[in-house]
């Protein structure tokens, strides 16, 4: 009750100016000092460098350069918009990561809330390890293992799929497929990883909650229905949010080693047409310029999931 | 009580528990048969990759050619050994240290001013000054070439103390209250409540820049000039990424160039060589993750 | 735990303490090289002191302090940008003059045409067809050293045990290449239906290989009636060479999942013996040889390798060569920054490093320690034949500026039983032997196109050549009917083709008048 309690006396005093709160909580403030001052020094100094989207920007020009370089004003925000293939990269960008969010948002914590019911305590060391161990591996080693899983000489789903009776599918060379690999691979890669931030929240739920489910009777499911979800509820809708501000930043690189022009109809996305603008011809206006669009739609999407989750009652972000 | 209830527990609960041991045993086997192919490749030569491909389960024969040669680099290999660790004891300890002040401080509902800063802290999850700009900055700080640039420019996270924040938020309230009333000053409950009550979640967030320096190459890309400096994930890179996949991601210029690349087994090896330290710490972090830490003393 | 930790955390800070590097302190002139030319052949870098030992030994050699900046793999482009941004000491990099020169960033050589060690570097350049010529401006600007050279790279391997097997010999028209090929489907010497009867990862590989015995100027822009520069891929012919590639496809000639594949999985079906001929670029054959001799016998007494090519280029049903030299007029080499103050000093250090022993030293590293001149042979130190040691100190190349055809060709390296390395062959015998086996790629290689002014001027040129490879290889894989192509034409031009063209044209025009 430290909170109302210090709110109710401050309310009592009608309003107060910024000293009466600065002196007291003056210590954390200063608990706050060193991450402000990181985050304004090393985040916001540096943030000036969005103008050169709206110039014509070379990096030998140094730093001077960020404010002497050629005006462009919209030049660059235009050219993306009016690309041939501008809808088809939105698109591709968008499902990509909507379909990632989509699979590996909710298996995480189902992995999660299952690792939590395991009883043998090394089993279960055993198997948040195991799960663990992609996240340590170089996408470009995960896009051979994919190539070669896929292939269809004697890859083991084309193999499988023989052994039924099928016909082998090419399936790095059909642009129905992209997606699906690209959004399974995905979860193999994160699911364990995911896991922890819900186990370590699942840890914090209160203990005497499952006990009362059990005295009323609850089985394993209505317990991880009424006491485990509520419990890490926060968590959940603080990562959602936080993942919606990513669904425009497909990495690229995982993209452009799977990818090849047979499939770039699914497969396109802003970062590799960017990539390729960029070696025929290294503007890192244009980079920034499309960055700073993508972040602007971020910023939107994020806004908007950040009011829902207020709505329904959870913490936002502010 | 409780596990007097278990006993009683239907025979649906245990066909549950059967079922997910078998769920998380076709998991690991999913998840390891990929990475079991990854170690093997690291012992099997050139040449049989060349026959059998790169998804290998049980070498012909087993070929060491990749660990002699990783340790006849192994001088250079130990130094950036040595600089990963740097970054990452160091790099972690400060880390967790500031994001966790930031973090308790933002916690607190009633502190003005927090709205403000979170949406400061946020908006830079979203906009950046990107390349140049933020080396300037750090070059300004004097840090270019120095161990320093690989732990400072990216100390805090927002997403990892947007986390802990929440964590925070849910320590109940009266917990503080009592020690506010001993005389306790704010500075003191963080330390003497908040943190003992969030062992779970320092040792997550902990495990998380921990990891994340240890695999972190970009900023060490950047800012560190002197080859000796290099953390093992860019000698990683440099190995992983060599010239021929490049080639293949369309620039010509990179064609003209004749290196022999390196073999799968190679990159497996070092992959094998980079990821086993990190992976054999593990176990010791994950003793935090216990189940119930706080239950005792909100109960008292 | 603690203790742990506190420990841990006590080492960090002695060894981040313990890690200052000594620079080398002397009134030597002192240069700093991005080395981005593709020498470091050790991804982890020399031992330190090797580094050290060769930069004191070039410090004797020359007189002059070298520091090398090892770019690092998969980001070279943002390395050299903060490096460029930051203002420090950088005196040389490998880029193209166009996109430094006009804004003052790079220095012209120019002053220097009467230094001793720049003749040095010109004579050797000289010799090399258009190579000092791609680094001059219209006004007769010098802007850096040239590294690359024009080349056959795309010649077509063929096995030659199949051909003794089909009784066949070396083809040297498309024609009697097809012949082989539908022979090797037929007779699938690999076994199983495995066998590749030519392999390929793009379309433009194919179009490098064989366009030009379709199209007169090759895979090169074309000027048409009008006076316009044209794409290649609207050049007439091109649909013919799409039909070929496209019953080849059809008839199982190409891998069905061939482009799709990347460089490693390419080698490896090379190196297991199961590809009859090849299209796409010669390191993928030559640097995977070892591991193929592993898995195919072979009578090496009949041909010294196992794969092997028409030696005058493949002809066309057009009568020109099939293959179009690559890299022609290059405007890429070493770049000296408007900063440098020791212009002499660069020049110096690297026509010292072009010396054949100097090479060898900068490549291998100290005679007697890395390398030594083959005992076997008299000739060795005038043949240049070097052999290679074991037990070194790890040497990275971290030096070796003067990397590129003039020296590759100077050096000489056996296999084991004595027969000279292929890829080493083929460095120096056919690689630079463009001029004779290629077609030329239109008359407009002459002119250095400036991509920038591309990209401002026609913002369309990118999307205009994903549209083009997207559908190139859609014709190829069947998925789009060849009778669309004059559609496709079309299509292009609602892409944004017109706007190249005028780009282009424009150009060119200048160029010319």
């Amino acid at each position: 009750m430290t909170s109302s309690a210090l709110d109710k006396r401050s309310s009592l005093r009608v309003r107060k100016g910024p000293l009466f709160y600065l002196k007291r909580d003056w210590l954390l403030y200063l608990l706050l000092l060193p991450g402000v001052a990181y985050f304004i020094l090393f985040k916001y100094l540096p943030i000036f460098g969005i103008i050169i989207s709206f110039q014509n920007y070379k990096p030998f020009f140094g730093v001077s350069g960020i404010f002497t370089s050629e005006w462009f004003g919209l030049y660059w925000f235009r050219r993306f918009m009016s690309s041939y293939y501008f809808w088809r990269l939105m698109r591709n960008t968008f499902l990509l990561s909507f379909y990632s969010l989509l699979w590996s948002f909710p298996s995480a914590i189902l992995l999660a809330l299952l690792i939590n019911e395991l009883q043998n305590k090394h089993f279960k060391k055993l198997v948040q390890t195991i799960s663990y161990l992609p996240h340590f591996l170089s996408i470009v080693i995960i896009a051979g293992i994919i190539r070669s899983l896929l292939s269809t000489d004697g890859g083991l789903f084309n193999t499988i799929i023989v052994l039924f009776g099928g016909q082998p599918i090419y399936f790095l060379g059909a642009p129905q497929y992209f997606r699906t690999i690209y959004v399974v691979s995905g979860v193999w890669q994160s699911i364990g990883w995911n896991t922890i931030i819900y186990l370590a929240a699942i840890a914090g739920v209160d203990g005497s909650l499952y006990e009362a489910a059990e005295l009323d009777g609850a089985g394993v499911f209505r317990k991880m229905w009424h006491v485990t979800l509520p419990g890490i509820l926060p968590v959940i809708s603080l990562q959602l949010i936080l993942n919606v501000g990513n669904l425009l930043n497909v990495g690229y690189e995982k993209v452009l080693l799977l990818y090849n022009d047979a499939i770039l109809e699914t497969a396109d996305v802003i970062g590799t047409y960017v990539y390729r603008e960029g070696l025929q011809n290294q503007s890192y206006s244009y980079s920034t310029a499309v960055g700073l669009f993508t972040s602007v739609l971020a910023m939107v999407m994020v806004l908007g999931s950040n009011a829902i989750c207020k709505r329904l009652g959870q913490e936002g972000i502010w | 009580m409780a596990k007097k209830n278990r006993k009683i527990a239907s025979r649906g609960y245990r066909a549950f528990r059967v079922c997910n041991v078998i769920i998380m045993i076709l998991l690991m086997v999913v998840i390891l048969v990929p990475i079991l192919s990854v170690v093997v490749n690291s012992f099997v030569s050139a040449a049989e990759i060349a026959r059998r491909g790169v998804f290998i389960l049980w070498p012909e024969e087993i070929d060491i050619g990749s660990y002699q040669y990783l340790w006849e680099c192994r001088g250079n290999i130990l130094r950036a050994y040595g600089n990963t660790l740097f970054r990452t004891v160091v790099g972690t300890a400060l880390s967790l240290i500031v994001t966790a002040m930031m973090a308790y401080s933002l916690s607190k509902k009633y502190l003005k001013g927090r709205v403000v800063i979170n949406g400061m802290v946020f908006f830079t999850m979203l906009f950046g000054g990107g390349l140049i700009p933020t080396y300037m900055v750090v070059k300004m700080f004097g840090l270019i070439d120095s161990l320093w640039s690989m732990v400072i420019p990216g100390m805090v996270s927002a997403w990892n103390m947007f986390i802990m924040r929440n964590f925070f938020y849910s320590i109940p309230e009266s917990l503080e209250e009592a020690a506010l009333i001993d005389g306790a000053n704010q500075a003191q409950i963080m330390i003497r409540v908040t943190l003992p009550l969030s062992k779970a979640v320092l040792a997550t967030i902990g495990l998380f820049y921990a990891v994340g320096h240890w695999n972190s190459w970009f900023d060490a890309m950047l800012y560190i000039n002197t080859s000796t400096k290099l953390p093992m994930q860019n000698i990683l890179r440099n190995i992983i990424n060599s010239v021929s996949d490049l080639e293949a991601l369309g620039s010509e210029q990179f064609e003209l160039m004749d290196v022999k690349p390196a073999s799968t087994s190679l990159r497996c090896a070092v992959i094998v060589i980079t990821a086993t330290p990190i992976i054999v710490v593990y176990p010791f972090v994950q003793k935090y993750f216990v189940k119930g830490v706080m239950i005792g003393s909100v109960k008292g | 735990m603690k203790k742990l930790v506190s420990l841990l955390l006590a080492l960090a800070m002695v060894m981040a303490i313990g890690i200052v590097s000594a620079s080398a302190e002397s009134d030597a002139p002192h240069i700093v090289i991005y080395m981005n030319n593709g020498a470091f052949s050790v991804a982890t870098g020399s031992d330190k002191s090797m580094y050290t030992d060769m930069q004191n030994y070039i410090l004797e050699k020359t007189g002059v302090v070298v520091d090398v900046i090892q770019p690092p793999s998969g980001s070279e482009s943002e390395k050299l940008a903060v490096l460029l941004a930051s203002g420090d000491q950088l005196d040389s990099w490998i880029g193209s003059w166009m996109d430094y020169a006009a804004d003052g960033v790079i220095q012209k050589l120019n002053d220097y045409t009467d230094n001793e060690d720049y003749q040095k570097l010109e004579k050797i350049w000289a010799d090399w067809d258009g190579c000092l010529e791609g680094m001059q401006d219209d006004k007769g600007n010098i802007w850096g050293v040239p590294r690359t050279t024009s080349t056959a790279a795309y010649p077509v391997f063929v096995r030659q045990d199949w051909l003794a097997q089909l009784g066949m010999d070396m083809p040297t028209t498309i024609d009697e290449l097809e012949a082989y090929v539908y022979a090797v489907k037929d007779a699938d010497f690999f076994g199983n239906g495995g066998t590749i009867p030519m392999s390929t990862t793009s379309v433009s590989d194919l179009e490098m290989t064989f366009l030009g015995g379709f199209v007169a100027t090759g895979r090169g822009n074309w000027i048409n009636e009008k006076g316009e520069v044209m794409p290649f891929y609207t050049a007439p012919g091109y649909k013919d060479f799409l039909e070929t590639m496209h019953q080849w496809f059809e008839d199982g000639i190409f891998h069905k999942e061939c482009f799709s594949w990347d460089a490693t999985t390419l080698r490896q079906y090379i190196a297991s013996g199961a590809v009859g001929s090849t299209a796409h670029w010669y390191s993928r054959v030559t640097l995977e040889n070892k591991n193929l001799e592993a898995n195919v016998p072979y009578d090496f007494s009949k041909t010294t390798y196992i794969y092997g090519i028409c030696e005058d280029g493949l002809v066309g049903a057009n009568g020109q060569k099939t293959q179009t030299l690559n890299g022609t007029r290059s405007t890429s080499g070493w770049l000296i920054s408007s900063k440098c103050k020791n212009v002499e000093a660069f020049l110096k250090f690297t026509a010292w490093a072009y010396e054949p022993y100097n090479y060898n030293t900068l490549v291998y590293g100290f005679e007697g320690e890395h390398w030594a001149y083959d005992s076997n042979d008299p000739d060795a130190v005038a043949n240049n034949k070097v052999v290679t040691l074991e037990g070194g100190r790890v040497y990275a190349r971290d030096y070796v500026i003067s990397l590129g055809l003039p020296t590759e060709v100077l050096t000489s390296e056996y296999y084991d039983d004595g027969r000279q390395d292929l890829h080493n062959y083929w460095l120096q015998h056919e690689l630079g032997r463009g001029g004779t086996t290629c077609t030329m790629p239109g008359e407009t290689w002459q002119c250095a196109f400036d991509k920038e002014a591309v990209s401002l001027n026609a913002p369309s040129a990118q999307d205009v050549e994903t549209y083009y490879r997207e559908n190139a290889l859609r014709f190829i894989n069947g998925e789009r009917s060849l009778d669309e192509y004059d559609q496709f034409i079309e299509e292009l031009y609602g892409v944004g083709l017109q706007e190249w063209i005028d780009e282009y044209t424009r150009q060119w025009d200048a160029f010319e008048g």
